[in-house]
């Protein structure tokens, strides 16, 4: 690299400016040594002629040696901007006929003369939004500071319950406890064989509801689908294989009554039944009534599960009906009702647990934002609840549930605080609906921009205190 | 309770064992042969011919007492007689005429046929035989005419002129082309010659019809018993015409597009024909012979030492039956042909065209080369224009980018991320309700504004102009006021059907006043355009598409200006269209170039616009198909095509996705689309390691612009495809005329992977000459065959370039090609081994027509003399000229010199009567670099080495 040595006056080695270099880096890397040689930045054992630099072919491996020209592609190039804020571009903006103002408002990217020099301009308008933001902020900030100390209070409240709650349940144990170990003192040894005959039904029959249950889902989904097919296809196409589709449901709909969800497993009768019958018998062995034979307690049990699995397969045949009419015995009631009364207990529990340990974003900032605001885009309405559902509303106030709030964090590249809505109602023909939305700093919340990037999933940009930070 | 369950349980079993409908092309909704009455029925008379053997009676003849020959304008013409069942003649009019190129033009039309159909018809449909296919495919003029000598026999007339023969038999009727002393083409060889003459219901339906030969059948003369075809009125009853063409020698067609298939054509006697009928043909399979968006009726033949070219000029629903009468061999997963080395008495491959009416039209082309056919057949219907520079970088469309802030993150995002890009596009939901020339103002406020901040960095938009308006609003109004619009069959008023924005009336755009209506639309200070200078257009839906017509398209028997039925345009109105917006924005901006990407075409579309292969999917499948259509256009005159890169339906891995764009970067038209239910894909979205591949692959695109805008130039003159399948730079090598998986590009040889897993390829070489690895020019391969094992990773693409040539690059990147054009060449030369190289450069504005109005151009020839001298002369070019002069200021940035010998520390560059030194730097054994050696591009330079 060495062979061509171009000699130069040392008089014109000190230089004052090298296009596209910052006034430290002129200073510090920009000079010629002594015998007359850039160095390479990033790997000073590669050396060019100063007369290299800037001579529009790329000799740096890490683009050096060519701040001020678009030779290496990756290069950069400093604008000094003065005036306003200095500013790095990459080379390749540099001397392509576009005054890249938003980065290089003194236009020293282009040849002299090209474009003209508007730091100035920015430098006011940057002023003026600078000083806007900064009310935005102070204002937004102290707005925030309200926000946390309600969800730091919320919390403080749920803790509490928490403790309150989880004290009663402790209560609540040792006093089921108590009553058990009771029962079955005057209990009897047959519990247990009565508990290993039923074993295989009860597994039967959760098989069986597992499967039922998911049928049923399944159906409610393709129910579900057809019927927004039904609804929503395009009359126009000619699509004979949909046409035939919408047609048949359509006979379907006039045969069969839609599905319609329900809380419980279609399972659950046959549950209750054999839980009554094994109630029923484990109080007779408990009261040493029970008897063996066809009205004894074996008896009984082969005649309900007879009867449970005909009504399963729909076969309607007369049956005796098991016999009723023992009543319960006192300690089983009050058993039954502490159980139940813990099981409750347990739930709210474990739910205000769930609900502390849930993620309200960074310090728990939404904790308190169980409100909700509404703003109109176009012809849709979009309802946003911060830590609750987001929703669509049309011109007949039908709503859509875009989804349901998820998480929130700060995106760390742009400080915006990105709140996520997920398992919303599925798209006909098209994925589940979901949102990301994306907040700015701002006084008000509010929605900016509402748009679908893909199919069904949206992009929602808002403004709201709880996106300002310092 | 118990009822449910039960049902449940056989929802759920029905559910399980029915069939899942498989995603496959709706081929109930289009016509086999055997359901289309014309070709129903002349598959069947071919059929019925060539079972009799030589015992058939042919029933065409030429009546020599009416043959009347001009030798000096070129002409023949006579009355060709076609035998009814009583001996008695039907006269047609037969012209053959020697045309440009050496060509042979043969017409047949019925004499008199509008007296005889009389009143038989009511409606106002014109009678006479479709005659203006070939004044839409044809550039603007008829073909000169070229003398010829002749000899008039009494069995037969023989015309002379150039080195060809064409042997005219008058009965029975048969041409013999000969072409340097050897049979090329026979016109009518097997007897197949049909022209279906006017007859009315009665005489055919009658058992005894001396209108009906025995060898005929009726099948859907009068009626379609296609199910949605049934309302066709057909009201002039059967009028096809087909021909039968038999190529001498020759064992590979090719052409006739659009099909999803081979680039080498296949045999079709046990199966479907292919059909040239557009449609617009939702999830097209692969490797198959459906009719597609677009029809080019011409067929190109390649033999050692010749090759073949049929024009059939008609604009009907067509089919093509190929018969191979070759020896084939399957040898590895090329087939190598083994060419017959004694003459067999028919001819190797059979072609029978059958059309369902018109006027039998049809152009014989005979030549050495594959390239010589493609410049005769550019010579008649106009060469690929020269595109906008814009056009051939890289387009980033999806259905849909919603609103301005949309299009405008993903122009930034491109350019933040250093990735070029040339144009963001808008399919249909821009517009407001999809009426075209609206917009959504909701999300589109104010489209100049945004056209201008793409402006800042040279990009365009690309809005789509659909043929189907919704009914109800003042554009739909003005067509049918105007009576501009396509009519139904009794001619009064415009037709209804439905297409994207619902009830929706087309334009007629082969209507003279639809192109002043049309003008108004896109005219300056318009809805639609307003002042934009970089809003280009998307014509779709062209073929055109009707969701509730007869095989997704119009109703055969609707009627266009001058009362021609549908029937008759089919195949051209797609072109029209396109035409009629090309006109529209030359109207509104002489300036600028417009581009226009069309879905439907026919031979001349090369003339206006680009095509691109419709919707395609993100399978690998379809990877590899695009670049055997993309051969296929470029091999039928149309070289300006692309595919959507990525796939249109469904997402594509990263991998596919990474190999889709290596690929694509090669497509002369290059745009990434996708359907509205994908995932977001743009190249800015990826993880690493895969935006980087992608990247780098767009990167190559541009660098290499300079080297396709040069092939898009000598296309634009010369007709030569831009993608080269490998036969065209070795029409001797008979090996490599099946392969379709790899391609020239001027001389760059290119093998994309297209294969899932795939590491490694096989390149293979045509000739003994080397190819250097483009990205590694220290190696290379040299042999001709194949090469196994080249290895192919996922960042990298199998490229080549052929020893001997001058390689001009652009390899600094920018923001689009607006910002490249001032940018510093880059010469890779490769010398051979008789220390020579060669190569070419062609630059203009890349977006005015000065380079035509004013001649302000610059087309470069390159060369290496003897190892010594690299130099550049101009060919074409003023300096004096504003663009060119402006040109100064580009310079030659390095030289990479591969193969010399020699060469010292310094070379002496010459340029305009000044000489300075340039340092040369060694990059590995054998390849040197010559830096910043500074010529300018716009004067002749010379490097002495």
């Amino acid at each position: 690299m060495k062979s061509i040595l171009i000699a130069l006056p040392a008089t014109c080695l000190a230089l004052e400016s090298i296009r596209g270099v910052s006034p430290d880096l002129l200073k510090s890397k920009y000079q010629p040594d002594k015998d007359g040689y850039f160095h390479c930045l990033n790997d000073s054992t590669i050396a060019i002629p100063f007369s290299k630099v800037n001579d529009d072919y790329c000799d740096c491996p890490d683009g050096s040696d060519e701040p001020g020209t678009s030779a290496c592609s990756n290069g950069r190039f400093y604008c000094i901007n003065e005036g306003f804020l200095p500013h790095y571009i990459p080379s390749a903006w540099v001397d392509d006929g576009v005054c890249d103002y938003e980065l290089c408002c003194d236009g020293s990217d282009e040849p002299e003369g090209t474009c003209e020099n508007r730091c100035k301009e920015y430098a006011e308008a940057y002023e003026v939004e600078t000083r806007k933001n900064e009310e935005k902020l102070k204002k937004g900030l102290q707005l925030k500071s309200k926000i946390l100390e309600k969800s730091r209070e919320q919390r403080q409240i749920l803790v509490q319950e928490v403790e309150a709650i989880s004290g009663q349940v402790v209560e609540m144990e040792n006093r089921l406890q108590e009553l058990e170990e009771e029962k079955s003192r005057s209990g009897s040894a047959g519990l247990k064989k009565v508990e290993e005959i039923f074993k295989p039904f009860e597994d039967v029959i959760s098989g069986i509801s597992g499967q039922l249950k998911e049928y049923s889902e399944r159906l409610l989904v393709l129910e579900d689908t057809l019927r927004k097919m039904n609804e929503e296809y395009n009359h126009n196409f000619n699509d004979p294989a949909v046409k035939l589709a919408a047609s048949t449901f359509q006979d379907y709909l006039a045969n069969h009554e839609a599905v319609k969800k329900e809380d419980g497993d279609s399972t659950g009768d046959l549950n209750g039944k054999l839980e009554e019958v094994k109630e029923q018998i484990v109080k007779e062995l408990v009261e040493g009534t029970t008897e063996f034979g066809a009205d004894g307690l074996f008896g009984r049990l082969q005649q309900s599960a007879e009867q449970m699995m005909d009504e399963f397969l729909g076969v309607r045949k007369e049956r005796k009906k098991i016999s009723k009419g023992i009543s319960l015995g006192k300690l089983e009631a009050e058993a039954e009702d502490a159980e139940k009364r813990l099981k409750d207990s347990r739930g709210l529990l474990e739910e205000k647990k769930r609900d502390l340990e849930r993620s309200y974003g960074p310090d728990d900032i939404l904790r308190s934002r169980t409100d909700c605001i509404t703003n109109k885009f176009g012809e849709y309405k979009y309802r946003l609840c911060f830590t609750g559902k987001l929703e669509q509303i049309d011109g007949s106030q039908h709503a859509v549930r875009i989804g349901s709030y998820e998480s929130a964090e700060i995106d760390e590249k742009t400080g915006e605080l990105v709140i996520k809505y997920g398992g919303g109602e599925k798209c006909w023909n098209g994925p589940i609906r979901g949102a990301e939305v994306r907040a700015v700093c701002g006084v008000k919340d509010e929605i900016l921009t509402v748009s679908e990037p893909e199919k069904c999933h949206y992009m929602i940009e808002m403004t709201s205190p709880v996106a300002c930070a310092d | 309770m118990p009822d449910r369950s039960v049902f449940l349980l056989l929802f759920i079993f029905l559910l399980v064992i029915l069939p899942v409908p498989s995603e496959a092309v709706k081929d109930y909704l289009f016509k086999k042969c055997d359901q289309s009455g014309f070709c129903h029925r002349n598959r069947h008379f071919a059929n019925e011919i060539l079972e009799q053997g030589d015992s058939y009676q042919p029933r065409y003849s030429i009546d020599l007492a009416t043959l009347q020959i001009d030798d000096q304008s070129g002409t023949v013409d006579g009355i060709l007689l076609k035998q009814l069942n009583d001996g008695t003649y039907v006269d047609l009019s037969l012209k053959i005429a020697v045309i440009t190129d050496h060509s042979l033009r043969l017409t047949v039309d019925e004499i008199d046929r509008d007296v005889r159909v009389g009143g038989n018809v009511t409606t106002p449909v014109n009678k006479v035989r479709y005659n203006e296919a070939s004044t839409w495919a044809f550039d603007g003029k008829d073909p000169k005419q070229l003398k010829f000598t002749h000899e008039l026999q009494s069995d037969s007339l023989i015309l002379h002129y150039g080195d060809y023969n064409a042997q005219i038999q008058l009965y029975p009727f048969k041409i013999s082309l000969s072409y340097k002393g050897a049979e090329q083409l026979i016109v009518n060889e097997r007897s197949l010659l049909n022209v279906e003459h006017y007859r009315t219901k009665v005489s055919e339906d009658d058992a005894n019809s001396n209108d009906v030969a025995p060898e005929e059948s009726t099948f859907g003369s009068y009626s379609d018993s296609f199910k949605d075809s049934k309302g066709d009125t057909l009201p002039l009853g059967p009028e096809s015409v087909a021909l039968d063409f038999g190529f001498v020698g020759y064992n590979h067609v090719y052409g006739i597009p659009e099909h999803a298939d081979s680039l080498s054509l296949k045999d079709t006697t046990d199966g479907e024909p292919y059909r040239l009928f557009n449609v617009d043909i939702f999830e097209y399979p692969v490797q198959d012979r459906y009719q597609m968006y677009g029809s080019i009726p011409f067929m190109v033949a390649v033999k050692p030492g010749s090759s073949a070219g049929i024009f059939w000029v008609n604009s009907a629903d067509t089919y093509v039956d190929i018969k191979k009468n070759g020896e084939e061999d399957m040898v590895d997963e090329r087939k190598i042909i083994i060419e017959n080395s004694s003459r067999s008495s028919s001819s190797s491959v059979q072609t029978h065209w059958m059309s369902e009416n018109g006027v039998l039209d049809v152009i014989l082309m005979v030549k050495d080369t594959p390239a010589e056919i493609s410049r005769a057949y550019g010579s008649l219907t106009g060469y690929v224009s020269l595109p906008n520079m814009f056009s051939i970088g890289y387009h980033q469309s999806r259905w849909n980018y919603n609103d301005e802030k949309d299009v405008l993150d993903v122009a930034g995002n491109f350019d933040s991320h250093m990735i070029p890009c040339d144009a963001i596009w808008l399919d249909i939901e821009y517009a407001e309700g999809k009426k075209y020339f609206t917009w959504n103002k909701d999300a589109f406020p104010n489209p100049e504004r945004m056209e201008a901040k793409l402006n800042e960095t040279g990009k365009k938009l690309v809005a789509i102009i659909d043929p189907h308006l919704k009914t109800g609003y003042s554009v739909s109004d003005g067509v049918v006021k105007e009576r501009i619009a396509i009519r139904n069959a009794d001619s009064k008023d415009a037709y209804k059907g439905h297409s994207w924005p619902g009830e929706s009336v087309w334009i007629d755009t082969l209507n003279p006043r639809a192109q002043l209506f049309w003008n108004k639309q896109f005219a300056n200070g318009s809805q639609l355009m307003g002042y934009s200078t970089n809003l280009h257009i998307w014509n779709d839906m062209n073929e055109p598409s009707i969701f509730n017509g007869p095989e997704t398209s119009a109703p055969k028997d609707l009627l266009h200006y001058g009362n021609w039925e549908h029937r008759s345009v089919h195949n051209l109105f797609g072109l029209t269209y396109h035409e009629a917006t090309y006109n529209s924005l030359i109207e509104r901006n002489s300036h600028i170039r417009p581009f226009i990407l069309t879905r439907s075409f026919f031979a001349g579309s090369q003339r206006t616009c680009a095509m691109w292969t419709g919707d395609n999917m993100a399978r690998w499948e379809y990877l590899r198909e695009s670049i055997r259509m993309c051969l296929t256009m470029n091999v039928a005159g149309f070289p300006f095509a692309g595919a959507d890169v990525g796939g249109f339906f469904h997402n594509p891995d990263m991998e596919l996705l990474v190999r889709w764009y290596q690929t694509g970067i090669w497509y002369p038209f290059f745009r990434a689309h996708s359907h509205i239910d994908s995932r977001r894909r743009e190249p800015f979205l990826l993880d690493e390691p895969y935006q980087d591949y992608i990247k780098e692959a767009l990167l190559l695109r541009y660098k290499l612009l300079p080297v396709l805008y040069t092939q898009f130039y000598k296309a634009s003159q010369t007709g030569l495809p831009i993608m080269k399948p490998i036969f065209y730079d070795s029409p001797e090598d008979v090996g490599s005329y099946s392969i379709d998986d790899e391609f020239f590009i001027g001389d760059l040889l290119v093998r994309p992977v297209m294969e899932e897993n795939q590491t490694r390829v096989s390149v293979y070489l045509p000739d003994e000459k080397r190819y250097y690895s483009f990205f590694n020019l220290s190696t290379s391969l040299q042999g001709k065959g194949e090469h196994d094992d080249v290895e192919a990773e996922l960042d990298q693409i199998p490229l080549y370039l052929r020893e001997g040539s001058i390689l001009p690059t652009k390899q600094r990147y920018r923001r689009s090609t607006k910002l490249m054009t001032y940018d510093p060449y880059t010469l890779y030369v490769v010398i051979d081994s008789d220390g020579h190289a060669g190569g070419d450069l062609y630059i203009d504005d890349g977006e005015s027509f000065d380079y035509r109005d004013n001649e302000d151009h610059l087309y470069l020839s390159l060369s290496v003399e003897k190892g010594k001298t690299i130099s550049s002369k101009v060919i074409k070019g003023d300096s004096a000229k504003p663009f060119v002069a402006s040109l100064s200021r580009t310079k030659v940035e390095s030289i990479v010199l591969v193969g010399a010998k020699n060469v010292g520390s310094t070379v002496t560059v010459h340029q305009g009567g000044k000489s300075w030194e340039a340092e040369v730097l060694r990059e590995a054994p054998g390849i040197v670099v010559i830096r910043n050696p500074k010529m300018s591009i716009n004067s002749a330079w010379t490097v002495e080495i």
